[in-house]
Formats: structure tokens, C-alpha cells, sequence
């Protein structure tokens, strides 16, 4: 304690806040803020800020400065990727049409069809026929099981993608 | 993939202990390399298929963790690459647990 009240007479209150936010608090923060350069439901959102409660306190800076070049160099590019390959999604309300796709008996299972949002027809198709290489759960596309009649609205939360 | 000081090091420290599952910190902490180093590393090794990664279940008292863990295929890749750093001159300081 009376070490404390020597820093603090020493170096002034203001800079032992700094200090403490520096090295305890802005380590994470500055980490938060970099995620954010990450699409939603990106790995790495989840991974760095999970990794970064193992790593002692005295280390933080230094682990979360490192990734700072990381980050960028990752989530950018990240980004524009999603952005080009992802297509809009149709407007809210607006009917999901599958005639196509139940049309093909093919395409359907269980009664529910597996889709992709085909740009340029402005319309949801089946993924088979769009020649889309489907994987579930597909974070770079709308795609999804659709049931007949399925509106905008009942799509999945456009932050998983 | 180029062959650096950080691969080379990350592959040390993976293949020591090829079927423990090993996590963000603590393999940075054994391969001496930055964690703005190493993840890029991790994510062309999972693309290679060298590593497979998942997530902790079932842990008490702490946040989960992404771990890594070498394959088959990246036991012996990594093995190799080891191999031929054993020989080259740039790598000759290092320790690569090959003796």
C-alpha cells in the first residue's frame, strides 16, 4: 500500500490509470476491436478472445499487439471475399420461389430442398442446380433448407453469414 | 508453403508431442513464435490438411479453447520439412528436438 502511495505521489494519478488500462484492461479491448475487422461468425472472433483469458496478464499486450498485423491482413482480405461471393439477400416479405426447385422431385428431402440465391435470376434456386459445391453449414452464402412458401423473413439471422 | 524461422519452429513443437492437442498459447510458448506468426502458420497447415482443429467440451471453471492436432498426413509432412531444415544453414540454431 504505502508503495502505491509512493507511485502515486511520484507519477501522478492519471498515469497509473493509463498504465492499468494499458496493461490489463486495453489489451482486450484493443483484441474486441480488432475482431470486429472479422466477418460475423468468423473462427477466429471466438478463438482469439477465448486464447487471450490463458494468456497471463503480463503477456497481453504484447500477444494482442502481434496480432494486430495478423488481423488485418486477414479479416480485409476476409471480408472483401464475402463480400463479392456473398449475394444479397431478397427483401423482407418477399416470397422465396422454389417452383424449380419443386418441381424436381431430385432436388427435394424430406419434403425440404436445399437452395442458393441466384443473383442474377433475383430468385432462390436449388444449390444442384446452380452447380453450387454445397457444404452445410455454408457461412459464405444464403443457403439453406427451404420449405415451400418460406418468406424472407423466416430465413436464418443474416449475422451467421 | 515458405519455409521461415516460424515454420520451422511451430513444426518442432508440433511434432514433439504429435497426438496431444495443443493450444493457441501454449504451443506459441513451446515454438518460440508470435502469435501474429503462428496463426497464419496454423491456418495453411488446417488447409493442407497437416492439422485438424476443434473446440474443448466439457470444461469447468475456464473458457473453452480452440485446439490443434497434428494429422497422419501432417505428422509426416511436418516430419519431413524438420528434415530439411535439419540440413539447411539458415536453420542451424535452432533447436528442432531431432538430435
Amino acid at each position: 500500500m504505502g508503495e502505491l502511495l509512493t507511485d502515486i505521489a511520484t507519477y501522478g494519478f492519471s498515469t497509473l490509470i493509463i498504465t492499468a488500462l494499458l496493461c490489463g484492461l486495453c489489451p482486450v479491448l484493443v483484441l474486441r476491436l480488432l475482431l470486429l475487422l472479422y466477418p460475423e461468425g468468423h473462427e477466429r472472433r471466438a478463438e482469439w478472445l477465448l486464447e487471450i483469458s490463458h494468456v497471463p496478464y503480463r503477456e497481453r499486450l504484447i500477444w494482442v499487439a502481434s496480432l494486430i498485423p495478423t488481423a488485418f491482413f486477414e479479416a480485409i482480405p476476409e471480408r472483401a471475399r464475402r463480400r463479392v461471393v456473398s449475394p444479397p439477400l431478397p427483401p423482407p416479405g418477399e416470397e422465396v420461389s422454389l417452383e424449380n426447385a419443386l418441381a424436381e422431385p431430385d432436388h427435394m428431402v424430406d419434403g425440404y430442398v436445399r437452395v442458393v440465391y441466384d443473383k442474377s435470376a433475383k430468385k432462390f434456386v436449388p444449390a444442384s442446380a446452380v452447380g453450387h459445391d454445397f457444404h452445410w453449414p455454408d457461412k459464405t452464402l444464403p443457403t439453406g433448407w427451404l420449405d415451400k412458401g418460406t418468406t424472407r423473413d423466416m430465413w436464418p439471422d443474416d449475422s451467421e453469414n | 508453403m515458405k519455409v521461415t524461422h516460424a515454420l520451422v519452429q511451430l513444426a518442432a513443437a508440433l511434432v514433439a508431442e504429435p497426438s496431444q492437442k495443443k493450444w493457441g498459447y501454449d504451443l506459441s510458448k513451446k515454438s518460440g513464435v508470435r502469435s501474429g506468426a503462428m496463426y497464419p502458420r496454423l491456418k495453411q497447415m488446417l488447409e493442407k490438411g497437416w492439422l485438424t482443429d476443434g473446440w474443448e467440451t466439457d470444461v469447468e471453471g475456464r473458457p473453452a479453447r480452440r485446439y490443434y492436432q497434428v494429422t497422419d498426413d501432417g505428422l509426416r509432412e511436418l516430419g519431413a520439412l524438420l528434415a530439411r531444415a535439419e540440413l539447411d544453414a539458415r536453420f542451424q540454431g535452432l533447436n528442432l528436438g531431432m538430435a
